[in-house]
C-alpha cells in the first residue's frame, strides 16, 4: 500500500477523541455498572486507536508495544472488576449503581 | 482512493456502534455492539500497519474479554435499567463534562502545539513494520522488565478474580 | 592568709542554709535549725570582715577585688556574668547585712521560739540574707535586678509568714505588687543604659557615662528618674510607700532586719552606686532628693498619731530613708551611706526592743487568755520598772534617731543636713528640702519620745492580771541589743567630720568609688561658721522637739485600746494616714479590678480568647470536616464525575 496521505493521520486522532468521549458520556450517564464498565473498555480502545496512529506517525513501534501491554492491563481488569460485580450483585440483586452507596460517609 | 473509502466505512461502524454501547437499554445488546467497535477498529489498525496488534485485539479484546463480559451479562441475568439514564442535573453534568473533554481532546491534537515533534508526512517504515518479529524483538529487550511485570499482574489478577468470585470465604 | 577569694562564700552560705533548713525543716531538731540558720550568717559575716581588713591593706586606690562565678548570659551583644564586686561601698553594705543579719538571727531563735514553722523562717531569713547580698555584691545591673528580685520575694514571703491570717497574706500580697511597680522603672533603666552602652556592667558604664551623655540630658535624667523609681518602691518613698506600714504583719525580726537595716537601704545604696549618672542630671538628683525630703516629712506626721508601737517605727524607717535619699540625691554619697549604717544600728535596736516588748505583753495575755491586741501602746506604759534593759536600750536609739550628740545618729543626720543647706546656696531649692528636714527632725523626735513614753513610763495599762506575768526578754534576745546599743553609741566614729577635729573614715574609705561623682558634681562648702550654727540648731530642734514630748503628752490620760475612743479632726487624718491608701484603692485598684474582670475577663477571656479562637477554631474545623463528608456520598456516578473533572485539569494543564 503506498503512503497515508489520502487519509490524514489528525484523523484517526480526532476518531479517537470522538470515541474517547462517547465513553465519557457512557460512563457519567448510564446506571448499570456493566455498561458503565463496558464504556471504560469504550475508552480504552480509544486510547489503542491513538498510540497506534502515533506510532505509524513516527514510524516506531513503541506504540504497538504500549498497545500491547494496555491490552494486558485491560483484560486482568475486566476480570477482576466483573468478580467485584458478581459478588455485588449477589447480595444486592441489582446492578444500579445509584442504589450501592452503602459507604456514603 | 481505497484508504479513505476504508477509513471512512471502518469508522462510521465505530462510532454508530459506540453510540449503540452508550444508548441501548438491554446489555446484551451494549456487549455486542462492543464487540463490533473493536472489531471496526481492528480493521483501522490494519490501515495503519499495525498486523499484529490488529490480530490482537481481535483475539484478546473481542475474543476473550468481550466473552467474558457476555457471561457475566447473561450469568446475572441483568435486565435494562429504567430510567436508562442517571436522572436530573447528574445527566446534565454528564453531558457537559464530556463535551469539555471533547474539546480538550480535539484542541490538544488539532492546535499547532500540538502538531509540534510530529514528523511531516509518510516517515518511511521499515520493512516488517508491525510485524510480530519486530514486535517480539522490541518486547524481549527493551520493554522485557514491563513484560515481567505485566505477567505478575495478570497472575494477581487470576488469584483476585477467584478469591471475590467464592461464594463463600473459607 | 587572703580572705578574698572566699568572697563567693559570703552569699553562698546562707544560700546553702536556706536550702538545709527549708528542705530538711521538719526533721531537724530545733536547735541544729538553729544553728545552721545563724551559723552560715555568722560566718559569712567573718569572711566578710576578713575580705574588709584584705581591703584595708590595699592602697585606697586598687581596692577592688572581683569574683566571676560563670557567664550567665551570653547571648547577641549581652554578656552578664554572675560576677561579686568587693569595693569600698559593697564592702560596707556586705558587714552591715552579714553583721546586724547575724544579730537578728540569733535574736530570732528566742523571739521565734514557740514557732511551729520554725525552719521555714529561718529557710527565708537565710534565703533573704543570700538574695541581699548578691545586691549589694553584684558587678552589673542584671545580678544586681536578681538579688532585687530576690528580696522582694523574701519580703514576700516573710511578711506573710503567718499566712493563715488574712491581712498577713494581704500585706505580703500588697508588698510584692508594689515593689514591682519600682522593679518595671529599674528594668526600663537597664534598658536604656544597654541601649546605650551595650553593657550592663557598672565599671564600663560608668566609666564611659560622662563621655556618653550631655550633662541634664534627656535620656540620663530618664534613666535616672526610672532607676529612682525603683527606689521608690524598694526603699518605701512618696509614692509607693504604702507597703511598708502593713509590712508590720510579719514577725518582728524581719522588720528590723528587711525593713529597717537591709532591703529598703536597696535603694539608696542603688543611689550611691548610680552616683555617676545622677551627677549627670540635675533634675533627677533634685527630684532624689525631694521626694526623699517630702517623704521624711510626710511619715513624720503619719507616725505622730499612730498607736500601733511598730506602726510607728515602720514610718519613722519611711521617714529616716528618705533622709538617707536627701543625702545621696545631694550628692553626699557618704553622707547617706553614713546615715544608712547608723539606722541600720538604732532602728534594728528599736525594731528588736519593740519585738520584745510585744513578746512580754503577748506572754501575758497568753498567760491570762485575753486577746487584746499586743502591739497597741495603749496597752502598754510603765514598762521600764519591767523590762530596765530593753527601755534603757531604746532610749540610746531615741536619742541616737533624734541626733543628740554624741551619738551616731547626731553625726550622721547632720551631715545630710549640712550637705543640703550648702547645696542651698547653689540652688535655692534645696533650701526647702533642708527646711522639710529640720521640719521632720522635729517631729522625729516629738514622735519618738511619745513611744518611749507611752510605752515603758506612765502608769501600766496592760491589766492587773497580766501585770505579774510582765517580765524582761531572755539574754538571747537582750544581747543582740546590747550590742547594737554599743554599735548605736561608737557609729558617730566612723565617719566624724573634721569640722569637730575627726578623721572621716567612711568619706575618704568611699572616696575610690564617689570621686568620679563627685568630680562631675562638686560638693559645695560653707563657712565654718555656718557649719557650727547648723548643728547647733539641729540640736536645738531635737532638744525642743522631746522636751515638747514630755510637756505636751499625758500617758496618764490614755486608756487600753479597746475602750479607747475614736479618733477625731486632724488626729483622725493623721492616724488614717492622709488617707493615702484610700485613695490609691479608689483610683487605681478599683479601676483595674473592674478592667479585669469586665473587660479582660469576660469580653477578651471568655468571648474571644475561649469563644473564638478555641470554640470557633473547633467549629470551623468541624464545619470543614463536615463539607469534606458532603463529597463522600458513597455514589459511584458522584465519584466519576469527580475523576472526569480531575483529568480535565490533568490534562488542562498539560496542554499549556
Amino acid at each position: 500500500m503506498g503512503g497515508l496521505q489520502a487519509v490524514p493521520l489528525l484523523w484517526y486522532q480526532v476518531l479517537a477523541a470522538v470515541l474517547f468521549t462517547i465513553g465519557v458520556v457512557g460512563v457519567l450517564v448510564r446506571r448499570s455498572a456493566l455498561v458503565i464498565f463496558m464504556s471504560i473498555e469504550l475508552m480504552l480502545n480509544a486510547v489503542n486507536l491513538s498510540l497506534i496512529a502515533f506510532s505509524r506517525q513516527h514510524g516506531n513501534m513503541d506504540g504497538h508495544i504500549i498497545v500491547f501491554f494496555v491490552m494486558a492491563v485491560a483484560a486482568a481488569e475486566v476480570s477482576v472488576g466483573l468478580a467485584i460485580l458478581v459478588s455485588i450483585f449477589r447480595s444486592r440483586e441489582t446492578a444500579n449503581v445509584d442504589d450501592v452507596h452503602l459507604l456514603k460517609g | 482512493m481505497l484508504e479513505p473509502l476504508l477509513f471512512a466505512m471502518f469508522s462510521g461502524v465505530a462510532v454508530g456502534c459506540a453510540l449503540g454501547v452508550v444508548f441501548h437499554k438491554n446489555p446484551v445488546h451494549c456487549a455486542l455492539l462492543l464487540v463490533g467497535v473493536m472489531l471496526s477498529l481492528a480493521g483501522i489498525f490494519i490501515l495503519l500497519h499495525a498486523q499484529f496488534v490488529a490480530a490482537l485485539q481481535v483475539i484478546i479484546y473481542a475474543g476473550a474479554i468481550m466473552v467474558l463480559f457476555l457471561f457475566v451479562v447473561m450469568l446475572l441475568n441483568v435486565k435494562g435499567e429504567t430510567p436508562l439514564l442517571t436522572p436530573g442535573a447528574a445527566k446534565g453534568f454528564g453531558f457537559f463534562f464530556a463535551l469539555i473533554i471533547c474539546v480538550e481532546l480535539l484542541w490538544t491534537v488539532l492546535s499547532p502545539g500540538g502538531q509540534e515533534g510530529a514528523p511531516s508526512e509518510a516517515v518511511p517504515l521499515p520493512r516488517d513494520f508491525g510485524s510480530p518479529a519486530a514486535l517480539g524483538r522490541l518486547l524481549y529487550t527493551t520493554w522485557l522488565y514491563p513484560f515481567e511485570i505485566t505477567s505478575i499482574l495478570l497472575l494477581v489478577a487470576v488469584v483476585g478474580a477467584v478469591v471475590l468470585a467464592k461464594r463463600k470465604f473459607f | 592568709m587572703n580572705a578574698l577569694p572566699l568572697l563567693w562564700a559570703v552569699p553562698a552560705l546562707p544560700l546553702a542554709g536556706a536550702i538545709v533548713n527549708g528542705v530538711l525543716a521538719g526533721k531537724l531538731p530545733r536547735r541544729l535549725v538553729s544553728a545552721i540558720g545563724t551559723g552560715t550568717v555568722g560566718v559569712a559575716f567573718l569572711i566578710a570582715a576578713a575580705c574588709f581588713l584584705e581591703l584595708l591593706r590595699l592602697p585606697a586606690g586598687e581596692r577592688v577585688f572581683v569574683q566571676q562565678l560563670y557567664s550567665w548570659v551570653d547571648s547577641g551583644d549581652l554578656h552578664v556574668p554572675v560576677r561579686f564586686a568587693m569595693d569600698p561601698l559593697s564592702a560596707v553594705m556586705m558587714l552591715i547585712v552579714t553583721g546586724v543579719g547575724f544579730l537578728i538571727h540569733v535574736y530570732s531563735t528566742g523571739y521565734m521560739g514557740h514557732e511551729k514553722a520554725y525552719g521555714r523562717y529561718f529557710s527565708y531569713l537565710n534565703l533573704f540574707t543570700f538574695a541581699m547580698l548578691v545586691l549589694v555584691m553584684a558587678d552589673n545591673f542584671l545580678v544586681m535586678f536578681f538579688g532585687w528580685e530576690g528580696v522582694g520575694l523574701c519580703s514576700y514571703l516573710l511578711i506573710g509568714f503567718w499566712y493563715e491570717r488574712p491581712s498577713a497574706a494581704a500585706a505580703g500580697k500588697k508588698a510584692f505588687i508594689v515593689n514591682r511597680i519600682g522593679d518595671f522603672g529599674f528594668l526600663v533603666a537597664m534598658f536604656l543604659i544597654f541601649t546605650r552602652f551595650g553593657t550592663l556592667d557598672f565599671a564600663t558604664v560608668f566609666a564611659k557615662a560622662p563621655a556618653a551623655f550631655l550633662p541634664g540630658g534627656a535620656v540620663v535624667t530618664a534613666i535616672t528618674l526610672f532607676l529612682f523609681l525603683g527606689c521608690t518602691g524598694k526603699s518605701a518613698q512618696i509614692p509607693l510607700y504604702i507597703w511598708l506600714p502593713d509590712a508590720m504583719q510579719g514577725p518582728t525580726p524581719v522588720s528590723a532586719l528587711i525593713h529597717a537595716a537591709t532591703m529598703v537601704t536597696a535603694g539608696v545604696y542603688l543611689v550611691a552606686r548610680c552616683g555617676v549618672l545622677f551627677a549627670l542630671s540635675p533634675l533627677g538628683s533634685a527630684v532624689v532628693a525631694g521626694v526623699g525630703a517630702l517623704t521624711a516629712l510626710f511619715a513624720a506626721t503619719i507616725a505622730l498619731k499612730q498607736w500601733d508601737i511598730k506602726r510607728v517605727l515602720a514610718y519613722s524607717t519611711v521617714s529616716q530613708l528618705g533622709y538617707m535619699f536627701v543625702g545621696v540625691g545631694t550628692g553626699a554619697y557618704a553622707a547617706g551611706m553614713f546615715h544608712l549604717v547608723t539606722h541600720a544600728f538604732f532602728k534594728a535596736l528599736l525594731f528588736l526592743g519593740s519585738g520584745s516588748v510585744i513578746h512580754a505583753i503577748h506572754h501575758a495575755y497568753h498567760a491570762t487568755h485575753t486577746h487584746e491586741d499586743a502591739q497597741d501602746m495603749r496597752n502598754m506604759g510603765g514598762l521600764a520598772r519591767y523590762m530596765p534593759w530593753t527601755a534603757a536600750l531604746m532610749w540610746i536609739a531615741t536619742l541616737a534617731i533624734a541626733g543628740i550628740p554624741p551619738l551616731s545618729g547626731f553625726f550622721s543626720k547632720d551631715e545630710i543636713l549640712g550637705a543640703a543647706f550648702a547645696e542651698g546656696t547653689v540652688r535655692p531649692v534645696w533650701y526647702v528640702f533642708w527646711a522639710m528636714g529640720i521640719a521632720a527632725a522635729l517631729l522625729t523626735a516629738f514622735y519618738m519620745t511619745r513611744l518611749m513614753l507611752y510605752t515603758f513610763h506612765g502608769p501600766n495599762r496592760t491589766g492587773e492580771r497580766e501585770r505579774e506575768h510582765l517580765h524582761e526578754a531572755p539574754p538571747v534576745m537582750t544581747g543582740p541589743l546590747v550590742v547594737l546599743g554599743v554599735l548605736t553609741v561608737m557609729g558617730g566614729a566612723l565617719n566624724v567630720p573634721d569640722l569637730f577635729g575627726g578623721n572621716a573614715f567612711l568619706e575618704h574609705w568611699l572616696e575610690p568609688v564617689t570621686s568620679l561623682a563627685q568630680r562631675l558634681h562638686p560638693a559645695v562648702e560653707v563657712a565654718h561658721a555656718t557649719e557650727w550654727a547648723l548643728v547647733a540648731g539641729a540640736v536645738l530642734i531635737a532638744a525642743l522637739g522631746i522636751v515638747g514630748a514630755f510637756r505636751l503628752l499625758k500617758p496618764e490620760a490614755l486608756v487600753p485600746a479597746r475602750l479607747a475612743p475614736p479618733q477625731t479632726g486632724l488626729a483622725r487624718f493623721l492616724w488614717k494616714k492622709w488617707y493615702v491608701d484610700e485613695l490609691y484603692d479608689a483610683i487605681i485598684v478599683r479601676p483595674v479590678m473592674w478592667l479585669s474582670r469586665e473587660v479582660f475577663w469576660k469580653i477578651v477571656d471568655q468571648r474571644i480568647v475561649d469563644g473564638l479562637l478555641v470554640n470557633g477554631t473547633a467549629a470551623a474545623s468541624r464545619a470543614l470536616g463536615w463539607l469534606g463528608s458532603r463529597l463522600q456520598t458513597g455514589e459511584v456516578g458522584v465519584y466519576v464525575v469527580l475523576f472526569v473533572i480531575g483529568v480535565l485539569a490533568v490534562v488542562g494543564a498539560v496542554v499549556r
